[in-house]
C-alpha cells in the first residue's frame, strides 16, 4: 500500500477561467449544467451478458452541434469521444474569444479513452482472425487520438498532452496548465476532459459492484472544457488551488487519504460536493458535516475527467452567484484524491 | 507565478533502464555500442495470422526481485518499471538501506501508451465469453495510473503523479514536463520516465497497419520496410541544481532544453516537410541556449517507416542546415525496437550515455543510407566531438513531437 501522507501545499496558483464548455447528458453548453433538467437516461448491455441492460446516462448524439462535427473529414472515423471534446472546446473558445490568434496549449484528460474502438478492434480480430484486424480502427484506439483530432480541428499546433487517470487527473491537468502559463510557453491552455461509454466500461463498473440493484450510481459520458489563462482581472472566476497526491488502494486507505486531504482544504468558503452517489460519497458526506455547501444540482453520473469538469463549472456558477470561495474535493475512484478551489 | 519567476537549472542525478538489450543502463549500453540488436520471435502472446512475427522483448531474469511475491501478479509494465526506477533512485542516492525512497514525497511524471494492457485484454477476452465475476482486478489494474500506484507502493513514497499518453513521444514528454516542473519552481525533485510492455492489441494494431518490418529494422535506409516493436522502461531522477548541490549528489548531466509541439497534418503521418519537428528542435535549442552546430549527436526517432524517416530527415535539414554533415545521428530502434511510451525515455538515456562516455551508438542495419543524411549516420568508430551537446527526439501518433537536449556537467 502506498503511504498516504499530506504533502505540503503546492504554490498557490491563479488560473483565470476565460471560457467554459460542456457536453453532457443534460445537453450542450456550460449553461445547461446549471439547469434543473434531467439527464438523458439510457441503457447499455453488459458485454458478458448482453441480455442484461444497466441504466446509464447518455449524450444525445443527434443534437445539431454534434451532427455537424460528425461531418468533419477528420472525424469521419472518430469515436463519440472526439465529438464530445471538440464541441466542448469549441464552446469554451467561443466564450473566451479573446484567445483567438494566441498560443493555446491543450491538455486532454481521459479515464478510458477511445474505449468503443479499443473494444471493437480487439473483439473483431479475436473473432475474425488477426489477419483481418482493421487498420482504420487501430489508430483511433490510441489514447491521444481524440486530442489530436481536437488540436487539428481547432488549429492548436503548440504543446498538447493527453493525460490518463481517474478524476484526479483533471486536477493534475490544471497544474500542467499552470506550468505552461508560468513558463510563458502558452498564452492560454484548454483543459478538456472526455469520456465515452461502451459495454466493456459498463462491465467494469458492474464488476466493481457499483451498479447493484438500488444503487443511484450511473455511468455517464460527455466532455467538459475550461479555457485558462494567468489571472489578468477580477471579472471571471479564478482557480486558486489544484492539489493532488493522496493515493489509496483500499477502503481504509481511502478513509485515511480523505482525512489527510480534508485537513488541507481551507476552512473558509463553501464546499461543492462532487461525490454524490459515487462509491466515495459517504466519505465526502462524513467530512463535509455541517460546513456550508454550494447549491445542489441534478445528478449527472460519473464520467471521470469529464464529470470533474462539469462539477468545476457548476462550482464556478455557485461562486459567481454567491461571491464566496468554493472548495471542491475530487474523489478519484481508481487512484487518488485531490481538491481544487475557486474564487473571484 | 509570473514570467520573471526563477527558471531553475535542471540536472540528472540518476538513471535506470530495462531494455531488450539488458537489465540496467550499463548492460544495455554496452550491447548497444557493440552493435547488438534484440530482434527475436514473439513468444509472450499468440500472434498467429500476423504478417510480422518478431519484436524486441525484455528477458526478465527468473530470479529477479521484481517478479517475486505479489509483484508476480502485477502488470508486466510494472515489472519492467521497478528495476529501472530502482537503478535510477539508487544512483541518485535516494534509496534507503531497505530499498525504499528515502524522502517523503516524490512527484512523478510518467509516460506510457498501453499501461497494463495485457490485463485489459484479458478482462475483455473473458467478458466476451460471458465470464462475469472475479475479473475486477483485471479491469481496475490495467490503467496506467495503477502502475504509478504500484511504484509508490513498492518504493514507499507518495506524491502527485502525471501520466501522459502522447503515443510515441510520451517518454520524452514525461521527462520534459518533469524539467518544466523544476524550472517553474514547482518541484526540486521529480522522478520521470516511461514504461511499455509488448501487448497483443498493440502488436496486431501495428501489424495491420503494415508498419512492422518482416525483415531487419533499417532506419534511414532507402530500402527500409518498417519498424520493430520493443518494450522496456527508462527512468531519470531530475533535480534542481541547487537541490543536487545541497545534498552533494553526483550530477550526471544538465537537462538544458525541451521543446514540444503538435503536427496537425494527419493522425498517423507526419507532415512531409518536417516543419513541426524542426520548430520543436529550435524551441529546445533556444531554451538550452545552444545553436544547432553545438549539438554533436542526435538520438533520432527513426522508426524505419517510409514516412517517418523521410519527414524526420527533412526536419534535420531544416534545423541543422549546413551543420548537418557535422552532426552525428542514429536511431537506436534498430537495436531495441520501438518501445512506444518508453521510447523517449530509453533513447534519452542513450543520448545521455553518449554525452557521458563520448561513444556513439552506431546506426545498425543501414546498408543504403538516405543520401541527405548519409554522412551524419554514426559509424562504429564515431565519437562525440568535444564540448558538444546531445539531443533526443521523438514523434508520435497524433502529431506529438518532442526534443530534449542534455549538456555536460562541468
Amino acid at each position: 500500500m502506498p503511504p498516504s501522507f499530506s504533502p505540503p501545499m503546492n504554490k498557490e496558483i491563479a488560473l483565470q477561467i476565460c471560457g467554459r464548455g460542456a457536453v453532457s447528458p443534460l445537453g450542450l453548453g456550460a449553461e445547461s449544467l446549471h439547469m434543473a433538467g434531467i439527464a438523458k437516461q439510457g441503457e447499455m448491455p453488459l458485454l458478458s451478458q448482453p441480455e442484461r441492460k444497466v441504466p446509464v446516462f447518455r449524450v444525445d448524439l443527434k443534437q445539431d452541434a454534434l451532427q455537424r462535427w460528425q461531418k468533419e473529414p477528420r472525424l469521419r472515423r472518430a469515436s463519440p469521444l472526439a465529438l464530445f471534446m471538440a464541441e466542448a472546446a469549441r464552446q469554451a473558445l467561443e466564450e473566451g474569444a479573446e484567445a483567438k490568434g494566441s498560443r493555446i496549449g491543450l491538455v486532454a484528460v481521459f479515464g478510458t479513452g477511445s474505449i468503443v474502438f479499443s473494444r471493437k478492434f480487439f473483439s473483431d480480430f479475436s473473432r475474425l482472425g488477426r489477419h483481418l484486424a482493421s487498420p482504420a480502427l487501430f489508430p483511433e484506439t490510441v489514447y491521444n487520438s481524440p486530442a489530436s483530432h481536437l488540436a487539428a480541428l481547432l488549429g492548436f499546433n503548440g504543446m498538447a498532452y493527453s493525460l490518463v487517470g481517474d478524476e484526479s487527473a483533471w486536477v493534475e491537468a490544471l497544474r500542467v496548465a499552470n506550468v505552461w502559463l508560468s513558463l510563458d510557453q502558452a498564452d492560454y491552455v484548454m483543459v478538456v476532459g472526455g469520456e465515452e461509454l461502451d459495454p466493456i466500461a459498463v462491465e467494469a463498473y458492474a464488476q466493481s459492484g457499483w451498479l447493484k440493484r438500488g444503487s443511484a450510481f450511473r455511468p455517464s459520458e460527455g466532455a467538459s472544457a475550461l479555457l485558462l489563462a494567468s489571472e489578468k482581472n477580477r471579472v471571471k472566476p479564478v482557480i486558486f488551488a489544484a492539489e493532488t497526491g493522496w493515493p489509496y488502494r483500499s477502503v481504509l486507505g481511502a478513509q485515511r487519504a480523505a482525512d489527510l486531504m480534508w485537513s488541507q482544504i481551507p476552512k473558509y468558503g463553501m464546499v461543492y460536493p462532487s461525490a454524490a452517489a459515487n462509491p466515495l460519497g459517504s466519505l465526502e458526506a462524513g467530512r463535509i458535516g455541517n460546513r456550508g455547501i454550494s447549491h445542489s444540482f441534478s445528478y449527472l453520473g460519473e464520467a471521470f475527467a469529464a464529470s470533474t469538469g462539469w462539477h468545476a463549472i457548476r462550482a464556478c456558477g455557485s461562486l459567481e452567484t454567491g461571491g464566496i470561495p468554493v472548495m471542491m474535493p475530487v474523489w478519484g475512484l481508481n487512484q487518488q484524491l485531490a481538491w481544487t478551489g475557486f474564487r473571484l | 507565478m509570473n514570467q520573471s519567476s526563477v527558471k531553475k537549472r535542471v540536472v540528472v542525478t540518476g538513471m535506470g533502464m530495462v531494455s531488450p538489450l539488458g537489465m540496467g543502463v550499463q548492460e544495455s549500453w554496452d550491447a548497444l555500442v557493440k552493435g547488438h540488436d534484440a530482434q527475436a520471435p514473439v513468444d509472450r502472446f499468440d500472434i498467429t495470422g500476423c504478417r510480422c512475427q518478431t519484436a524486441a522483448s525484455v528477458r526478465l531474469p527468473e530470479n529477479s526481485r521484481n517478479i517475486e511475491g505479489k509483484i508476480k501478479h502485477w502488470p508486466r509494465a510494472t515489472q519492467l518499471a521497478i528495476p529501472a526506477v530502482e537503478e535510477a533512485l539508487n544512483q541518485a542516492r535516494w534509496l534507503d538501506t531497505s530499498g525504499h525512497f528515502a524522502g517523503g514525497k516524490l512527484r512523478m511524471s510518467l509516460g506510457t501508451t498501453g499501461g497494463g494492457m495485457e490485463f485489459g485484454e484479458e478482462f475483455l477476452r473473458k467478458a466476451l465469453v460471458g465470464k462475469r465475476f472475479g475479473q475486477l482486478a483485471l479491469a481496475a489494474r490495467y490503467q496506467p495510473q495503477q502502475q504509478a500506484l504500484d511504484l509508490q507502493e513498492y518504493f514507499g513514497f507518495s506524491g502527485p503523479v502525471m501520466t501522459v499518453a502522447n503515443a510515441c513521444s510520451s517518454g520524452a514528454n514525461a521527462i520534459g514536463h518533469g524539467a518544466d516542473l523544476i524550472r517553474a519552481g514547482e518541484e526540486e525533485l521529480v522522478l520521470v520516465g516511461g514504461f511499455e510492455s509488448l501487448s497483443e492489441l498493440i502488436y496486431v494494431g501495428f501489424d495491420c497497419l503494415q508498419a512492422l518490418s518482416t525483415e531487419k529494422c533499417r532506419p534511414f535506409d532507402l530500402n527500409r520496410s518498417g519498424l520493430m516493436l520493443g518494450e522496456g522502461a527508462g527512468f531519470l531522477v531530475l533535480e534542481s541544481a541547487d537541490s543536487a548541490e545541497r545534498r552533494g549528489a553526483k550530477i550526471l548531466a544538465y537537462l538544458t532544453g525541451y521543446g514540444h509541439g503538435t503536427d496537425l497534418h494527419h493522425l498517423t503521418q507526419p507532415s512531409p516537410d518536417g516543419e513541426t519537428l524542426a520548430k520543436v528542435m529550435r524551441a529546445a535549442a533556444n531554451q538550452a541556449m545552444v545553436t544547432s552546430g553545438q549539438i554533436g549527436y542526435v538520438n533520432a526517432h527513426g522508426t524505419a517507416t517510409l514516412m517517418n524517416d523521410a519527414a524526420e530527415v527533412a526536419s534535420y535539414q531544416d534545423f541543422f542546415g549546413t551543420d548537418l554533415p557535422e552532426t552525428k545521428i542514429s536511431s537506436t530502434k534498430a537495436a531495441i525496437g520501438h518501445a512506444l511510451g518508453a521510447a523517449g525515455a530509453l533513447e534519452a538515456i542513450f543520448a545521455l550515455q553518449a554525452l557521458r562516455t563520448g561513444k556513439l551508438p552506431p546506426q545498425l542495419n543501414n546498408q543504403s543510407p538516405l543520401p541527405e543524411i548519409a554522412s551524419s549516420l554514426t559509424g562504429t568508430r564515431d565519437v562525440l566531438r568535444t564540448n558538444a551537446h546531445v539531443m533526443s527526439v521523438n514523434l508520435g501518433f497524433g502529431g506529438s513531437n518532442a526534443a530534449l537536449i542534455f549538456s555536460a556537467h562541468e
